[in-house]
């Protein structure tokens, strides 16, 4: 199995734009595709685990780096 | 020059969050001057009344807003009513992490200010009304994009853009009566199916 891995860099941004480039970056993947988030918006933990029940897409994993949050998610 | 535009823009950031968590009326240039660690003396410097303030809080935050999640959520290279879902999520998200941070949906900042100051203060009315038609202008442009592209036939795009801004502002209004910002979630995708239609004449 391959997955392509896309990183969207959204240090420094506050919400909601870190969920508004998430969705675009999303739209552009193919189902089951990967895309990592780098966030440093405390809020956007909450806001993408929202995002990803609300729209299906998979939090493969979540968690706290020295350059910020980041996220792993699974196009639904 | 660093410290003076610190120091302005640490009145203007302390102000707008009291302004946006409890009302204009409510907060005093002492409480914003203490929080901010400023001198009275060096307020009256930048801002020669709490009017002045607010006016520059109004254009502060709708500039940010503006080439922020505004641009974001009307990129021209989204389809013309996919700009609207956006505008619906950021509205969402942004209510969303605000109680979840504050324990209160705070509502739009320009939405709560009108209403407080429409029958008060005239300068500071024109100066929101000015935002919103602004703001109305975003979804003028969607709408005239989706007829030019055949996406929806031909309407009154200028009073349908309103119909959409003011359906915004309700519902935020509503989550922000009820507390909860779902009501922007459930609600917001109705946006898309307002209509004015062209006053044809008799």
């Amino acid at each position: 199995m391959t997955e392509t891995t896309h990183t969207l860099d959204a240090r420094g941004l506050n919400c909601p734009l870190p969920i508004l480039r998430t969705k675009k970056a999303i739209a552009a993947l193919a189902s089951g595709e990967i895309l990592e988030v780098i966030a440093t918006d405390p809020g956007s933990v909450k806001d993408l685990d929202s995002f990803c029940s609300q729209t299906g897409h998979e939090m493969v994993s979540s968690e706290e780096a020295a350059d910020g949050f980041v996220f792993l998610i699974r196009k639904a | 020059m660093n410290v003076e535009h610190d120091t302005r823009t640490r009145i203007l950031s302390t102000a707008r969050e009291l302004f946006h968590g409890r009302s204009y009326a409510d907060v005093g240039i002492k409480e914003i001057c203490d929080l901010a660690k400023v001198q009275k003396g060096s307020f009256y410097h930048f801002f020669p009344s709490k009017q002045d303030l607010a006016m520059a809080v109004i254009d502060d935050m709708a500039d940010e807003w503006a080439h922020g999640f505004v641009a974001e959520a009307f990129d021209q290279n989204l389809p013309p009513f996919e700009r609207l879902d956006y505008m619906i999520d950021a509205a969402y998200y942004w209510q969303k992490a605000a109680k979840d941070i504050e324990g209160r949906m705070p509502g739009c900042l320009f939405g709560n200010l009108a209403l407080e100051i429409s029958t008060r203060d005239d300068v500071l009315r024109s100066k929101l009304n000015a935002v919103f038609h602004k703001a109305s202008r975003r979804f003028h442009e969607a709408l005239d994009q989706a007829v030019e592209l055949g996406e929806i036939p031909p309407l009154d795009s200028e009073a349908t853009a309103a119909a959409m801004l003011a359906f915004l502002e309700g519902i935020i209004l509503l989550a922000k009566t009820r507390n909860d910002p779902e009501v922007i979630r459930d609600l917001g995708p109705a946006i898309k199916t307002l209509r004015i239609e062209l006053a044809h004449p008799n």
